[in-house]
């Protein structure tokens, strides 16, 4: 990768570039420096511009949230309504997260309430701030233009969007993730406190937010061992970076050993979630990864239009023909690392259990491959103008990916709850009774419906007496024990009542006895 | 020194012979660990009877499939032997016959490898300037430069006979070849002479490295390809002793050439069949992979066309001789899979006719699997290969080579067919300038298979758009890219070269 050298007429910034050392530009190039070819860079006003456009339009895309709350995030509503202590206990013995996302929505809850849009407001807002996080990694790794591409291209991501509306940690992890790789290459070029404080932080809200944080933290350990082993090779002073490298890493394992023992206890005392889209969850194929990717990319799709992008496949071969001989900077190895490795590991853990390997847990990856995409478009493409119509071509796709997630009623994550809850409850008496499945769905009942009378399903057929009408709440129908339990109630209550009514939301199916 | 003082042959080498770290060898026999198995576990899951889909097109796929394995697996045994040679200066002052031949090159390309020659070290050089174009220009540079100038009155045998000729005119000890446009760097004789000290060396041969790579793009692939060939594969070659005489930037023993009776007049890769004349006689080669003498590549798609064929006709016509060449098997395996490559065209078209069968209604070779249970099978030994020509080439290796290389796909086709036909060929120059229009009929057989790919697609979606289609249509559109990118140089207008500021060599260095 050519680069050009910044301009010594600045003395002060001449000095600062001496101070850091000439190892760091040799390293990760000059910081902001001009895009290949010698074409000037986007200037600093326009930038900064283009930057509050991109950040007005995420928010609004982030802000329209055209599905109800969902079981995972009916849990972590109910958490946040318990006394701090319980919420702890809970977590401790019944979830699978470290507590940062909770903490927060606990907060959130007594200061802005709790309707939908007050509980999504901690993962619209870190949803958000991915697209300015992401212009900076961007800016510092290659140029403004870089930067700009990248943010575009996540203010209107599918799946950013989407776990930006989502009640759930993933989010953070996306937010902190790229903070933490943003910190890491500003601690690498000048190891001040500052800079190492804000690593520190960004990391241990990363490792806080969900236990999967640690895939990318294991790749920043490498990246700085790498960099240490070439500093110390190649004769320069490495000494300041290794010693606030130490004193990191210190923080780091005093992070772990108390939440090593949280989760030790969160994984032996619970079961994984109740269920996923279909293709991720019941093999690890190549489908599910060519799937996964596709989903990364455009977001959710119905199953149909998700087989018809890994049919695809074959231009997967055209990309890396197209890699061959283009050779890489360093920024973008690790870039390209941060973005493959945490993937690669991922598949491996889900060897041992097929449910992880899922987009969400991933996520994290997400922006890192969109900046990666920019660069391409930067590095490959020599006329602004064509740059600029390929990032609307790749914009376009995304929304085109965006629309069909949020509208179509077959996306395989959409499951429509509230509309059916609003159904039931239009129906429903002083006598009512729902019997739900899976047994999780009484916090989805306990945020929408929380004064109607609700029973588990599998606790059996109620007597004539209970209830009137009765309506049977189920989900999760993929999964053949929800299926089996749902099936033999509703023969049952068949048998036994008067059925008044079957109806389907999005993934959820109703029936009204009398 | 020369009429051009821009001309691009002066200009630093870009390349890098040499990896700076891990070496090749290292690289490939490290992903060859994972190679072997990936490959035994995709053959061995590919030519399991139940994957038979329509029969011929199975036994098309297989063949297909074991040529690409053959040559795979010939590339990391080579390329795992890599042998690095270092310069060697001469032990004793020597003559030298410096042979440039000519053929109706412009005589200003001519004039700056005359005087490159003439500058050349380490030896008492005498340099000729072979004419077989009867020029009277080229004389007279000659008589500018002051060195000597041969002529025939008989033209045969093109360049090998235009050099056994010189040979019965001159008669110093050694002789360096270099090609019209190739500049030598001054010290080529002392890289090189070194080596010659081993009474059994035959000949020292160093890169066909394009200076104008980077300013014209069929030579830029061109070079690109080269570069794999005069990187890693020559380095190899070398490792095993088997390294093949190509031309030019050569330094030749006089006995040797005399031994063998000359260049053989007979083929249209005389530098081939020579090297099997000579490794069966017991003489050794040597490589030297460091760059000692600036050409130029083919600056348009006819040149780089006629170049192919007639390479592809002479290792292909060569590949009988180099069977039945009494010669250990390492050697004879490397002149077989030297001249091999040149049937890859093959397996262009039967990847390209698939898709093609199967949108229009035919079978497709594996029946009764799904996507991912082939890709399983398939993308590690994919994804270990493609890596193995990257880091290989320490990449070098580009996209534009191997789509020039994939949209020329027909030239082997047809080369295949004349040398089955015996049909003869006759020995083209590449020319070595440009042209200035566009050349759609030298790509117009990619072309063509271009038209049938998007027509058959357009066909195979108006059908019908479930995954299977898909599929076939995404196949489609790969090759489509592919021949595009490669064809692209004949259809785009060409640009006229721009002098410009550039580092010469000499500072360079």
């Amino acid at each position: 990768v050519q680069t050009v050298t910044p301009q010594e007429g600045n003395s002060l910034r001449a000095l600062l570039g001496r101070l850091r050392g000439a190892h760091e530009a040799e390293l990760f190039g000059p910081r902001g420096r001009l895009p290949r070819r010698g074409e000037a860079d986007t200037s600093r006003t326009n930038a900064r511009l283009i930057l509050a456009g991109l950040i007005v339009a995420g928010l609004a895309l982030r802000l329209a949230v055209p599905r109800g709350i969902w079981l995972d995030e009916a849990i972590s509503i109910h958490q946040a309504h318990l006394s701090l202590h319980d919420m702890f206990s809970n977590l401790y013995y019944g979830d699978r997260q470290p507590p940062l996302h909770d903490l927060t929505l606990w907060a959130t809850v007594r200061t802005l309430g709790n309707s939908e849009l007050a509980l999504r407001v901690p993962s619209i807002v870190a949803g958000t701030l991915v697209i300015p996080s992401l212009y900076e990694l961007g800016r510092e790794l290659y140029d403004r233009r870089t930067g700009l591409i990248a943010a575009a291209f996540v203010a209107v991501s599918p799946l950013l969007i989407w776990y930006s509306q989502e009640v759930r940690m993933y989010a953070f992890v996306t937010l902190f993730g790229v903070l933490a790789l943003l910190t890491q290459l500003r601690v690498i070029r000048k190891p001040s406190m500052l800079n190492w404080a804000a690593y520190i932080l960004a990391t241990a809200a990363l490792l806080w937010s969900h236990y999967f944080g640690l895939l990318l933290i294991g790749v920043q350990q490498a990246i700085f061992i790498g960099v240490l082993v070439h500093r110390h090779r190649s004769g320069d002073n490495f000494k300041p970076l290794a010693l606030g490298y130490a004193y990191s890493v210190a923080i780091l394992v005093m992070q772990l050993i108390p939440l090593i023992g949280f989760a030790h206890n969160q994984f032996t005392s619970t079961h994984a979630a109740a269920g996923s889209p279909s293709g991720t969850y019941d093999s690890l194929s190549f489908y599910a990864v060519l799937a996964n990717m596709a989903w990364a990319l455009w977001g959710y799709q119905p199953n149909a239009t998700t087989e018809l992008l890994a049919a695809m496949w074959p231009l997967l071969i055209l990309l890396s023909l197209l890699l061959l001989g283009r050779g890489s900077s360093r920024q973008t190895l690790i870039l390209g690392v941060a973005t493959v490795v945490p993937v690669v590991l991922l598949l491996v853990v889900s060897a041992f259990d097929r449910s992880l390997f899922e987009v969400r847990y991933f996520l994290i990856v997400v922006p890192l491959l969109f900046l990666l995409i920019a660069r391409l478009v930067t590095g490959w493409i020599r006329k602004p103008t064509a740059q600029l119509l390929v990032t609307a071509g790749v914009m376009a796709t995304l929304l085109i990916g965006l629309a069909d997630q949020q509208l179509n009623k077959n996306n395989p994550r959409l499951f429509d709850f509230r509309g059916a809850i609003h159904k039931i409850e239009a129906d429903a008496g002083p006598r009512s009774l729902i019997l739900y499945e899976p047994p999780d769905m009484r916090y989805v009942l306990e945020y929408y419906a929380p004064h109607t009378t609700r029973r588990r399903l599998d606790r059996g057929v109620p007597k004539r007496s209970e209830g009137s009408p009765v309506f049977v709440f189920a989900s999760f129908q993929s999964n053949p024990q929800f299926f089996n339990e749902t099936n033999k109630v509703v023969g049952q209550l068949d048998f036994f009542r008067k059925r008044l009514r079957a109806f389907k939301t999005a993934q959820t199916k109703v029936w009204e006895f009398r | 020194m020369s009429s051009r003082p821009w001309d691009v042959r002066l200009r630093k080498v870009t390349w890098q012979a040499v990896p700076a770290r891990v070496s090749v060898r290292q690289r490939v026999r490290l992903l060859s660990l994972l190679g072997l198995p990936f490959a035994i576990w995709y053959f061995g899951w590919l030519l399991n009877p139940d994957r038979i889909g329509t029969p011929y097109l199975y036994g098309v796929l297989i063949v297909a499939e074991l040529f690409n394995l053959t040559q795979a697996l010939g590339f990391w045994w080579t390329c795992a032997h890599e042998r690095v040679r270092e310069r060697r200066p001469p032990t004793q002052r020597v003559a030298v016959d410096v042979f440039i031949p000519v053929y109706k090159e412009p005589p200003e390309i001519v004039d700056l490898t005359v005087a490159a020659a003439v500058g050349l070290r380490g030896a008492e050089v005498r340099v000729w300037v072979l004419d077989d174009g009867n020029d009277d220009a080229m004389r007279d540079l000659a008589a500018q430069h002051g060195v000597g100038y041969i002529r025939r009155d008989e033209h045969k045998g093109a360049k090998a006979g235009n050099i056994n000729h010189a040979l019965t005119k001159t008669d110093a000890p050694f002789i360096a070849v270099f090609d019209s446009d190739h500049v030598a760097d001054p010290d080529f004789l002392e890289a090189t002479l070194g080596h010659m000290d081993n009474p059994k060396v035959a000949f020292v041969q160093t890169p066909q490295y394009y200076a104008n790579a980077e300013t014209n793009r069929i030579a830029a692939a061109s070079w690109a390809q080269q570069a794999l060939f005069f990187g890693a594969i020559a380095r190899g070659k070398d490792g095993l002793d088997a390294v093949f005489c190509c031309g030019t930037n050569v330094l030749f023993r006089r006995s040797a050439f005399e031994s063998v009776g000359g260049f053989p007049t007979n083929s249209l890769t005389e530098d081939f069949e020579l090297s099997i004349h000579l490794h069966e006689k017991g003489w050794q080669s040597v490589y030297v992979p460091d760059v000692l003498a600036r050409g130029l590549g083919p600056e348009d798609t006819a040149a780089y066309v006629s170049q192919q064929q007639r390479w592809a006709r002479g290792c292909l016509s060569g590949l009988p001789r180099a069977l039945r060449a009494k010669l250990p098997w390492k050697l004879k395996a490397q002149y077989v899979l030297s001249g091999m490559y040149f049937l890859s065209g093959w397996t262009v078209l039967i990847y390209m006719s698939f898709p093609v069968i199967r949108l229009l209604g035919g079978g497709q070779p594996i029946g009764g699997i799904n996507a991912p249970e082939f890709l399983l099978h398939f993308a590690p030994y994919y994804i270990v290969a493609l890596s193995m020509a990257a880091l290989a080439g320490a990449g070098s290796y580009t996209f534009g080579a191997f789509a020039l290389s994939a949209a020329n796909f027909w030239i082997h086709v047809l080369a295949t067919i004349y040398t089955v036909l015996r049909k003869s060929g006759s020995f083209v120059v590449t020319p070595k300038k440009g042209a200035e229009a566009r050349q759609p009929g030298a790509v117009m057989p990619a072309l063509a298979a271009v038209a049938v790919l998007v027509a058959v697609s357009v066909y195979g979606l108006a059908r019908n758009t479930n995954a299977s289609t898909i599929n076939n249509v995404s196949f489609a559109a790969l090759h489509v890219s592919i021949l595009m990118a490669g064809c692209w140089a004949a259809l785009e207008k060409p640009r006229a070269a721009a002098p410009g500021s550039f580092e010469p060599a000499e500072a360079a260095a």
